[in-house]
């Protein structure tokens, strides 16, 4: 390891000026950021008083030797940069020189290292304004860094910190971050004195990912890889039903760096369109490796920012890879009874949620089949025409396929029993089909014999006259009849009969309620799903023989079939071990 | 009551009441036919609150033992009479069953409060209008394919019937496509605007025992019936506006192809093959005296039928969803029909030398 120079000050200079050390959460990512450049395989975090009482973290990495650790608390120190070209190829997580400087200012730090070389170890006690002391001490290789009583000195930024718990959620976060971006690495949080997780090293990103979010959701994780030479791209993407309220659950890192990126954000939702639910969020593990060259971390003094040199080609390569991995996976969500997972993931995982999200009930959890029931609005006790014992008198069987209250499909497949929501995976499929046509060119317009002309108010008109090419390439000709009221002569023929009033109703208000800077891509997009909506079967129409196998047919091509364009998932399967085990055969 | 009956009469008239009672299942008692024996002979009626059905069992088919009612579950019925194998079938009201028995089977049935089942009304004792049974059935065999099935404009989901002029019309229309059929009526008869739900109007053929039976129609108040010998079917009309019809019919067409019916048939049936299921349309290019058929499927392939025709005007190419087509030609029986257009994007008329006139709009060709 190089050692520990004082940075120049034309190097300096450039470095993104600020204030780092906001709560203890900022402690422990500097602490653990500086163990993940010194090659630590494991690193352990203690904290009291939710890191407001102390922080510590114990490493095995590199340590420092007695001149190192001499210069690490000052100002501009850094083993890690040396002139200003290195600024624009940061391979490590530290570059800034100022952090160790920043928190002996503002806490009481102790330091323990070893380098491997040396045969015993330094240590060093900062409080300030009184200087260093440097003295010898037995210990193993590593670090050990502790800073307690954080703003000791400074009573008007304390005040400012939230209670314990509220920390702990923070740090909590962060390290769960930190963890899913190195899975080799092992890492583990105890709070006044007791363990709140540990990660130990695991051979994948879908073992660490299990860690914290159960078996089932790894297991079904899919796996989008690509990209170029200098740019790649791995993702582990959870399918779209356990979609979160907030982006909490999207782990973006960049050259293993976690980091919060609008570009990177929006390139995830572009992947996502017409996948999920709208105001829902992925859970997703998304990966980019670029060369250090075409990324600048120097933007905030939190490194939690970057910019790309060229954003246009790592956003098109982020979203088609997503794109492929998710338009061709066939995610299913399984059924279980109990909750899914291990109880001690499964209570990390609480925690963290219920910390961030206030919410998790908002969430698709899996294992209550009847949510997914609810939520599709039709769980089969409100058919169209209110027959409902009708519905559920005709199971209609038809060999391998059969009808159940006139919305479900059940069937069997290699691993269990599919239960698949009619309307959801014929929207599904239509949706798909529409979208298909859209990209060969437009849909085909049927005639009327007489226009229908519907009423507008002056913003739809607006919005009418943006989209009225979407419109046309839909299949629906529009003019304007009038001042206030617009003549439709045409309509998408793939819709067949169904009742064109309120639909055009529906697509108009839609679009005026989208406002104006919507793009044609996304009026489109809008429009497509609810033709698809309105054009599939609902929950209770009776599906005969050969409608049943039709739709199975399609669907078996049909892109994203996992999820209808809501992000509701089509289909739910209840596996023979689970049969197995709930019959107590197993 | 008891009441002795042929097989086939009893399981005819359950068929009947069951086709009627089985759309509505909100108020379970509807899905029952109420039995009336009296007057040497019976009546079955069934309704959905829409439609409602009395059909008679004439002396000719039945031997009253005891007169009386009684309400039965008609799938049930319409099953057991068809099953039983005797040729005779006596139903007999024994305490809370009724027990219907044939050859070696013996039913016993629970019946339904009489009291809760409504009233279907019979055809008011008023002089009808009188119809050529085979006519009507023409007329309704032209028109029904047209109705609307999703339409929230209610007219649109029935067969609107008038007379004007001596003249009666029957038309549909979807809003994509208007069958229009007209006949020659009696001078003297008239009939106001109503519009006949498409299911009241396919049940009016099975009441004719024979197709030259006539058929008596009348209309009151907001109710329409239909009667033959065999029962009165009596039904809601639909209410609201029949859009205006007449103004849609083309006139300034200046193409005229005359075809065979057969060969455009079978020729749209071939094209629609080759048409992909969620967007059927196919090409007709008329040139000269040909005619050629196109259905095209984006991923799969396709078909091209050509069809000699006799052509009047200049080349001309139409792009129509087929069954609209398909519709119209299976319902007509002439040999010939003829096709007046004007451009691709206007509306066509089809006529096949009756009072058949079937306005179809294209699909827009991009
Ligand atoms: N846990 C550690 N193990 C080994 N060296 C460390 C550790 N923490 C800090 N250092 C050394 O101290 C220097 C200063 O750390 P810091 O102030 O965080 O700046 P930076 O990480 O930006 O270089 C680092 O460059 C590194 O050489
Ligand atoms: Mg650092």
């Amino acid at each position: 390891m190089p050692r520990i120079e004082i940075l120049p000050s034309e190097v300096a200079e450039k470095i993104a000026a600020g204030e780092v050390i906001e709560r203890p959460v900022s402690l422990v990512k500097e602490f653990v950021e500086n163990s993940i450049d010194a090659g630590a395989r494991s690193i352990t975090i203690d904290v009291e008083k939710g890191g407001k009482g102390l922080v510590r973290v114990a490493d095995d990495g590199a340590g420092m030797s007695r001149e190192d650790i001499e210069l690490a608390f000052s100002r501009h120190a850094t083993s890690k940069i040396r002139v200003i070209d290195d600024l624009f190829n940061v391979r490590t997580m530290g570059f800034r020189g100022e952090a160790l400087a920043s928190i002996a200012a503002v806490a009481r730090v102790t330091a323990g290292t070893r380098s491997a070389q040396d045969q015993s170890g330094w240590e060093v006690s900062i409080e300030p304004p009184a200087a260093a002391e440097i003295r010898p001490v037995g210990r193993a290789p590593g670090t050990t860094i502790e800073a307690r009583d954080l703003f000791f000195n400074i009573p008007a930024r304390k005040k400012f910190l939230k209670r314990d718990q509220t920390e702990l959620g923070h740090i909590t976060r962060y390290l769960q971050a930190a963890a899913l971006g190195f899975p080799g690495m092992s890492l583990s949080l105890s709070s006044n004195g007791r363990k709140v997780f540990s990660a130990p090293a695991v051979e994948s990103l879908r073992r660490r990912a299990a860690t914290f979010y159960g078996e089932d959701i790894a297991e079904d994780l899919v796996e989008a890889q690509g990209g170029r030479e200098g740019l790649k791209v791995h993702a582990l993407i959870a399918p779209p039903f356990y979609s979160r309220v907030n982006r909490y659950s999207q782990y973006i890192y960049v050259n293993n760096r976690y980091v919060r990126d609008r570009l990177l954000q929006a390139a995830v939702s572009q992947a996502f369109r017409g996948l999920i639910e709208p105001n829902r969020f992925p859970i997703i593990f998304l990966y980019v490796n670029i060369s250090p060259a075409e990324v600048d971390v120097n933007v905030h003094p939190t490194k939690m920012e970057i910019r790309f040199r060229n954003a246009n080609s790592v956003r098109g390569t982020v979203i088609s890879v997503l794109s492929e991995a998710l338009l061709s996976a066939d995610f299913k969500s399984r059924i279980t009874f109990e909750e899914g997972s291990t109880p001690r993931a499964q209570n990390i995982r609480r925690s963290i949620e219920d910390f961030y999200e206030r919410r998790v009930a908002g969430g698709v959890e899996i294992g209550t089949p009847a949510t997914h029931a609810g939520r599709s609005g039709g769980s089969g006790s409100l058919t169209r025409d209110g027959t409902d014992t009708e519905a559920a008198a005709a199971h209609v069987q038809t060999g391998p396929l059969m009808q159940v209250r006139g919305t479900y499909i059940v069937k069997e497949s290699d691993d269990g029993i599919e239960i698949i929501d009619q309307h959801a995976l014929h929207e599904r499929v239509i949706y798909a089909e529409v979208r298909r046509r859209l990209e060969e060119g437009s849909l085909q317009g049927q005639r009327l014999l007489v226009p229908e002309v519907i009423e507008v108010t002056p913003a739809e008109r607006t919005a009418l006259e943006k989209a009225r090419d979407a419109f046309g390439r839909l299949g629906i000709e529009a003019e304007a009849f009038g001042q206030d009221a617009f003549a439709f002569h045409s309509f998408p023929a793939v819709l067949g009969d169904m009742d064109r009033r309120s639909l055009l109703q529906a697509l108009i208000s839609d679009l005026s309620a989208g406002g104006h800077g919507r793009s044609m891509e996304e009026a489109l997009d809008s429009l497509a799903e609810l033709l698809a909506c309105h054009a599939a079967v609902r929950a209770g129409d009776i599906l005969g023989t050969e409608e049943l196998q039709s739709l199975m047919e399609k669907a078996r091509s049909a892109q994203g079939r996992f999820a209808c364009p809501h992000g509701r998932p089509t289909k739910l399967v209840l596996t023979f071990d689970e049969l197995e085990r709930r019959f107590r055969r197993k | 009551m008891e009441i002795a009956l042929k097989r086939e009469a009893l399981a005819e008239a359950f068929q009947m009441a069951h086709a009627i009672a089985t759309t509505r299942t909100t108020r379970p008692v509807l899905q029952n036919a109420l039995l009336s024996v009296a007057d040497g002979g019976m009546t079955v009626s069934a309704t959905d609150m829409e439609i409602g059905l009395r059909w008679n069992i004439s002396a000719e088919d039945c031997r009253v033992v005891r007169e009386g009612s009684v309400l039965l579950p008609a799938g049930r019925m319409a099953q057991i009479s068809r099953s039983i194998e005797a040729d005779e079938i006596t139903l007999r009201v024994a305490d809370k069953t009724c027990v219907v028995s044939g050859g070696r089977s013996v039913f016993e049935v629970l019946m339904e409060n009489v009291e809760d089942f409504p009233q279907v009304p019979e055809m008011p004792d008023e002089a009808p209008l009188v119809l050529d049974g085979q006519k009507f059935a023409e007329m309704t065999r032209k028109t029904i394919f047209a109705v609307a099935r999703e339409s929230t404009r209610y007219a649109l989901n029935g067969v609107h019937m008038e007379i004007v002029d001596g003249v009666m019309e029957m038309v549909a229309t979807d809003g994509r496509r208007m069958a229009l059929m007209k006949e020659k009526v009696d001078k003297q008869t008239s009939m106001p605007a109503a519009i006949v739900p498409q299911k009241a109007l396919s049940q009016v053929e099975k009441l004719q025992s024979d197709k030259d039976e006539t058929v008596n129609i009348l209309t009151r108040e907001r109710q329409v019936f239909f009667s033959t010998s065999r029962g009165t079917v009596v039904s809601r009309l639909v209410e609201g506006h029949f859009p205006p019809y007449r103004e849609v019919v083309p006139k300034e067409t200046d193409k005229k192809a005359t075809i065979s019916r057969t060969g455009l048939l079978s020729a749209m049936r071939q094209a629609a093959i080759m048409t992909s299921e969620d967007s059927r349309s196919v090409l007709l290019a008329f040139a000269g005296a040909q005619l050629t058929v196109t259905g095209r499927a984006p991923d799969e392939g396709r078909g091209e039928i050509g069809l000699d025709i006799e052509y009047e005007g200049e080349d001309l190419e139409i792009r129509f969803n087929p069954q609209f087509i398909i519709d119209a030609l299976s319902a007509s029986e002439a040999e010939k029909v003829t096709l007046d257009m004007k451009e691709g994007s206007s509306p066509a008329a089809l006529k096949d030398g009756t009072g058949f006139l079937y306005v179809v709009m294209p699909i827009n060709i991009v």
